[in-house]
């Protein structure tokens, strides 16, 4: 008797839902010009919290229906105005009325819109944040993703040959820029001066940069800047969105493609892409290379074996409803590419003979997959809003390599020199907290839990396993119209336990007994990071930001525990199991002026940092065979300091002069020499014209003519080599073509137009004399589809 | 007149000692160097005999250790089958001060395998600067046998030529006093060195004659008409080596 009341209750209240959920709340608006008062149509509306878009209609209107009452935000972008975010409170249904756009001349501004990460406008962030989108990227192409952001000033790459790259931030990288995708932070061993970073270059809709401290929202490993790619999950509702991009590149023969299809219908979310490429040995302009005064030969002007093929795929579906939205999302990364003989261990001529096929991946050669199951959402608790953020990446990456023990050990079985398997379990829950009409916070947990497994015949790093937790909170305050103060605290916790590794050892082929490579290490870490920052609109084209914090980074299993040849440096390292956790107390200020014709942003920044962690070379030979001195992980207090300027002018509509700069000076306290592998001062300048070719054929039109220059470096660290400057010449143009519905976009780009000799500092490969890669054409083609489903 | 008492001029001397060794430590920036004589470069030497090195470190502040690393630069293939070892030897030695000598006679074990070897040379000082690297190339022979194998290549013929699409057959009579281990076969147009046909083959020991044939499908879009060389490496069990090659065409 009882369960029947039940069921029967619960039969209402579920009938009761549905038809609250079927009738809901209604948001509606008109776009026009704040000048003209025109309608603007065709912009793009998104209501973030429930990851909804519409496009306004030809009178300039948009409805989002079925809302439950809370508080929400719109983001409102068309090309050549200024966005605009709308905060809304609804309790009823609510129609805004007119929303007045502004125009803006500035390419720069056209597509950005939000820190996302705060929900605020970039304007009411304190830190420099830089939003480059899909248009950018397929405008400005590169070997690898990180090559494509380094165009960006404030950010460089560190390459190794062509498809493997990472991301500096101000001269700062591996552990000290976290890489975020789906909003976790990516985990691939990222101390690998030779590990690139494993994300489909074709997959990204959207990447903010932000440089500066980033510990308080990602703690640890976020000490120069965040790289947060964030796709866009909203797809316009009820079309079938899909599209087929091909890519050639001539200098490493390389053959790409991207097919990828999403829809979003009835609240249910749909995507899916594959990507692959092939490409194989990379040309340079020279005929040979020095390692230590040998002068050796580059047959052909091919790098041998450094031909590569990487495949991607990724799934993600969603539930898209008035309480929110939440997505599961699955992505494969599969890269395998060669190494070249060169650069692994002493090079022997006939290692660097020319080989049957320039796209064979021959020892020695590296795998790497990398595999995310990640859960995004983001849900209504009353008047206010919990984002939650859970997933699991597995990494194995494995080296190849012939052994080569020169008579002086037993030789090992097999060709599998190094195998690491790093899995990650993490998550992030953030709420969102109107305070009142001036303020707002965040609450913040973030969890992760790393182990790490490991093989292969050599030693480098330990089995570990690592866990951190951090608790933040973070306030926005409106002090006037276009002023906002923002601060935040935050507090980690971290276990780092490792397990010692021994094994035999042998010198000049007599055993010397089981010696320990590694030590136990069972450590725990505390730090505490905040933030203050400012944010300034003094006139309404004019905003300076003022941001002071500090930050951490825990020091990385291979600081603490190395005990091997690291190929990637071509360096025996050596860990110090004591060390402490970096700290940075960091000074950002920036200034962005939007006049009309001429744009210009500088970002000066100060930094000092305790105990920063870089290898030095200790006064000892290492006793390995193939390896020089013995480096040493060390602590060292220094300053980091720069600035970034960008200017544009624009004359007439359509052309652009575009110039861009950046400076980075180090210097460390304890050895007065600067820190190694620090980018010189460099920067471009370019000048394009956009065109919108009239007739029903041709569309929107560019043809650019670019000169990208570094200066030689010359602040180097100890046995650091100088490297001289360069400058060399890029032409981008582009076009559309309507021949079906959707237009088809060309893009073409000759890098490196005059085939100049050039060195980059950043280049592991430099070390051993190796030029950049030579004389570039690159096509893509692009073709998106939609159809109404 | 300042005097200084017993007792300040220690204490005043500590303190520029002092500042001098922190000053050494964190500020020296310069590189060692030496200078030693290993007789030119291209030396010969024999298995069994020493290698004398004779060298003299120089640093501005204080020295720290010099390494010698002797490497073959053979080309990789699998020792262990031969009679002769490869050589290796890193000698890492500590020094000390602004000037070292080094007066060393380095053995060569009787086993050595002839060939071609790296010996190399570096020095780091006490803040960790390291020097040049020097590299002198050096022959070893090896006593118990210094005779290279015999080659006599019976086919194809210098200057021959066969139809592009067939079968280019090699044979060659090999004869060697000790023991033939390796025969290496390889096909290149002239002056490159992309490889267009290559075979490694290794016989079991003990084998002092031996008819080595190989055929050569010239098949397939690498193959065109012109010149090409055929090249035949054999290597006895000592590392001493003969290389023939032969000119042909392809019609």
């Amino acid at each position: 008797m009882f369960t029947r009341k039940i069921v029967i209750f619960f039969i209402f209240y579920i009938a009761g839902q549905a038809v609250r959920a079927q009738t809901g709340l209604t948001l509606n608006g008109k776009l026009r010009d704040k000048i003209s008062g025109e309608a603007i149509t065709e912009a793009h509306v998104y209501l973030h919290e429930l990851e909804l878009g519409q496009i306004s209609a030809s009178d300039g209107h948009f409805t989002f229906k079925g809302l439950k009452p809370g508080s929400y935000h719109l983001h409102i972008t068309m090309l050549g105005y200024m966005p605009r975010v709308v905060d809304v409170s609804i309790s009823a249904n609510l129609d805004l009325g007119y929303i007045e756009l502004q125009k803006s001349n500035s390419e720069l501004r056209a597509v950005d819109i939000e820190d996302s990460r705060f929900r605020t406008t970039k304007e009411e962030t304190a830190q420099s944040v830089t939003v480059i989108n899909r248009e950018f990227i397929e405008k400005n192409p590169g070997s690898s993703f990180a090559g494509i952001l380094a165009k960006v000033p404030g950010v460089q790459a560190v390459t190794t040959g062509t498809g493997v790259a990472k991301p500096l931030i101000r001269g700062l990288g591996f552990n000290r820029v976290a890489v975020a995708e789906y909003g976790l932070k990516q985990e691939g061993q990222q101390w690998g001066a030779d590990h690139g970073l494993e994300i489909d270059q074709f997959n990204v809709d959207r990447v903010e940069i932000i440089k500066g401290p980033g510990s308080l929202l990602y703690g640890s490993d976020a000490i120069s800047g965040i790289i947060n790619i964030r796709p866009v999950l909203a797809i316009k509702p009820n079309l079938l969105q899909a599209g087929v991009l091909f890519t050639y590149r001539s200098n490493n023969d390389l053959f790409g493609y991207s097919a990828h299809a999403g829809f979003q219908k009835k609240g249910i979310l749909f995507k899916v892409r594959f990507s692959g490429q092939d490409y194989a040995d990379y040309r340079v302009p020279a005929d040979d290379f020095t390692y230590n005064s040998f002068i050796l030969p580059i047959e052909n002007r091919r790098l041998k074996n450094t031909a590569g093929r990487e495949r991607n795929a990724s799934l993600t579906l969603g539930l898209t409803k008035n309480w929110g939205f939440s997505t599961i999302t699955i992505s494969y990364y599969d890269l395998k590419a060669g190494f070249f003989p060169g650069a692994h261990g002493i090079p022997n001529v006939n290692d660097l003979a020319a080989d049957e096929s320039v796209r064979n991946m021959d020892l020695p050669s590296q795998r790497v997959q990398h595999l995310k199951v990640i859960s995004n959402s983001n849900m209504k608790i009353g008047k206010h809003w919990l984002e939650a953020d859970l997933g699991y990446q597995n990494n194995y990456r494995n080296e190849f390599s012939a052994p080569h023990t020169h008579g002086m050990a037993p030789m090992p079985e097999g060709n599998k020199e190094l195998s690491f398997m790093l899995q990650t379990l993490s998550g992030n829950i953030k709420f969102h907290h109107k305070l009142g009409k001036k303020l707002n916070a965040i609450y913040g947990l973030n969890g992760q839990y790393r182990d790490n497994q490991t093989g292969g015949y050599s030693f480098l790093i330990p089995e570990f396993r690592e866990y951190g937790l951090g608790a933040y909170a973070f306030v926005k305050y409106y002090l006037k119209p276009g002023q906002v103060m923002t601060a935040g605290i935050r507090y980690d916790y971290a276990h780092v336990k490792a397990i010692s590794h021994s094994q035999v050892m042998y010198q000049n082929g007599n055993s010397i007994g089981l010696q320990r490579l590694s030590p136990d290490i069972d450590r725990s870490f505390g730090n505490v990071s905040g933030a203050l920052g400012f944010s300034l609109s003094p006139g309404e084209k004019i905003n300076i930001k003022i941001n002071l914090g500090s930050s951490y980074r825990l020091p990385t299993a291979v600081e603490l525990t190395a005990n091997g040849i690291h190929h990637g440096s071509l360096r025996h390292e050596r860990g110090d199991s004591s060390l402490k956790s970096e700290r940075g107390l960091q000074f950002d200020f920036s200034l962005n002026a939007e006049g009309k014709k001429i744009d210009f942003s500088v970002s000066p920044f100060f930094n000092y940092f305790f105990d920063f962690i870089y290898l030095n070379p200790s006064a000892e030979f290492s006793p390995l065979p193939e390896a020089g001195l013995l480096w040493k992980y060390e602590q060292s207090d220094g300053l980091h300091t720069g600035l970034e300027f960008l200017v544009d002018y624009h004359p007439i509509e359509g052309l652009h002069l575009n110039a861009g700069a950046q400076f980075v000076y180090t210097y460390s306290t304890e050895t007065g020499y600067h820190f190694p592998m620090i980018p010189p001062a460099g920067g471009h300048a370019e000048i394009e014209y956009e065109y919108d070719l009239p007739g029903k054929f041709m569309g929107q039109s560019y043809l650019g003519l670019e000169t990208r220059w570094a200066a030689p470096q010359f602040l180097t660290a100890r046995n650091e080599e100088t490297t001289p400057g360069y400058g060399i010449l890029n032409i981008n143009l582009g076009t559309e073509m309507h021949l079906l519905k959707q237009p088809l976009k060309l893009r073409f780009s000759v890098q490196n137009l005059l085939n100049t000799k050039y060195f980059n500092h950043l280049s592991n490969w430099r070390r051993i004399g190796l030029p950049e890669p030579g004389r570039n054409f690159m096509l893509s083609l692009i073709f998106p589809l939609e159809i109404k489903i | 007149m300042l005097h200084l008492g017993m007792k300040n001029k220690y204490v005043l001397f500590a303190l520029l000692a002092v500042s001098v060794l922190y000053s050494c430590k964190k500020n020296d920036k310069e590189k060692p160097t030496y200078s030693f004589s290993l007789p030119g470069d291209s030396v010969r030497f024999t298995a069994g005999e020493s290698i004398p090195f004779v060298a003299s470190f120089f640093d501005n502040e204080d020295l720290s250790q010099y390494k010698i690393d002797i490497h073959d630069n053979f080309d990789g293939h699998d020792h262990d089958k031969y009679i002769a070892q490869i050589w290796n030897r890193i000698l890492i030695e500590n020094i000390s001060g602004t000037q070292a000598e080094a007066n060393l006679s380095i053995p060569i074990p009787d086993s050595a395998a002839a060939g071609w070897y790296h010996l190399t040379l570096t020095a780091v000082d006490r803040s960790g600067n390291q020097s040049e690297i020097a590299f002198r190339n050096i022959y070893i022979q090896n006593g118990a046998d210094t005779l290279a194998p015999l080659v006599n290549v019976t086919s194809p013929a210098e200057g021959g030529s066969t139809n592009l699409g067939n079968s280019v057959f090699v044979s060659a009579e090999i004869t060697d006093n000790a023991d033939i281990y390796l025969i290496q076969t390889r096909v290149r147009r002239p002056n490159s060195a992309s490889n267009l046909f290559l075979s490694t083959d290794t016989l079991s020991l003990g084998q002092s004659s031996y008819i080595h044939n190989k055929e050569i499908p010239t098949g397939g879009s690498a193959w065109t008409t012109g010149n090409y060389e055929l090249t035949l490496i054999v290597n006895d069990s000592y590392y001493n080596r003969t290389v023939k090659v032969v000119n042909f065409q392809l019609n």
